[in-house]
């Protein structure tokens, strides 16, 4: 492993981050409205606590952006390193780390420890939590195997 | 003249660009400081320092790797 290759781990690593949190407020916050940042605890039922919620939302989507932006630049940074293998693989790798990571601690700091909101509330939403948990190692053991793999292939290592 | 164009303008940067539906903007403000307020914004910031902390110890191991694999390289040159 070379100087490139530890950036574009880095980089993806900090894109997963990024580009899952958008994943989880797009989707999981606006799209199908499941829950909002702190809707456990300031329910969504006015239009006031609904704008509490979406000033919470902003927060977290101007973290995320920041975030995605530090990998862009931590990439570019990437570009003109030393590396022992070509950069798709190890990125999209570290990528699905990055978001396994961020999900496995948000999980367990906002919806186990501070029950800030919930996967999806209601009657299963433990198991919602704990699905979204289960998932979320998924990501992080499936993504790391695919990095160990990506340098331990002798052929990438001989292409590039 | 010049005074009342000028607060009237104001009024309208407030009403209409900055404020859109004010009242409930500052009872949301409000709301978003009330009881409990940091250990909200704790949970919403705390993943990211969590996450960026284990990325940190990732990138450390990673590092050491690397010195590991230059001294080895290096070794491996000397006769």
């Amino acid at each position: 492993m070379k100087r490139g290759d530890r950036l574009v781990i880095t980089s993806g690593i900090l894109l997963g981050i990024g580009l899952g949190g958008f994943v989880d407020g797009i989707l999981l916050h606006q799209i199908l409205q499941w829950h909002e940042m702190v809707s456990s605890v300031i329910p969504p039922v006015d239009l006031v606590s609904v704008k509490v919620n979406m000033l919470y939302d902003g927060l977290f989507h101007a973290f995320t952006w920041t975030i995605t932006l530090v990998g862009v630049l931590v990439l570019a940074r990437a570009k003109d390193a030393e590396r022992a293998v070509p950069v798709m693989r190890p990125l999209i790798a570290s990528m699905v780390i990055g978001w396994g990571m961020f999900n496995v601690v948000e999980g367990l700091i906002d919806h186990q420890i501070l029950g800030l909101h919930h996967v999806h509330p209601g009657a299963n939403q433990l198991a919602w939590d704990a699905g979204f948990l289960a998932a979320s190692v998924l990501l992080v053991i499936g993504g790391t195997m695919a990095l160990t793999r990506t340098f331990s292939m002798p052929q990438l290592r001989a292409a590039h | 003249m010049v005074s009342e164009l000028w607060s009237r303008l104001s009024l309208i940067v407030i009403n209409h660009v900055m404020c859109p539906s004010c009242p409930t903007q500052e009872a949301a403000r409000d709301a978003f400081w009330s009881e409990g307020a940091a250990l909200r914004v704790g949970g919403m910031i705390g993943p990211f320092v969590v996450t960026a902390g284990l990325l940190a110890l990732v990138v450390s191991r990673l590092g050491g790797r690397e010195r590991a694999g230059g001294e080895l390289a290096s070794k491996e040159e000397k006769p």
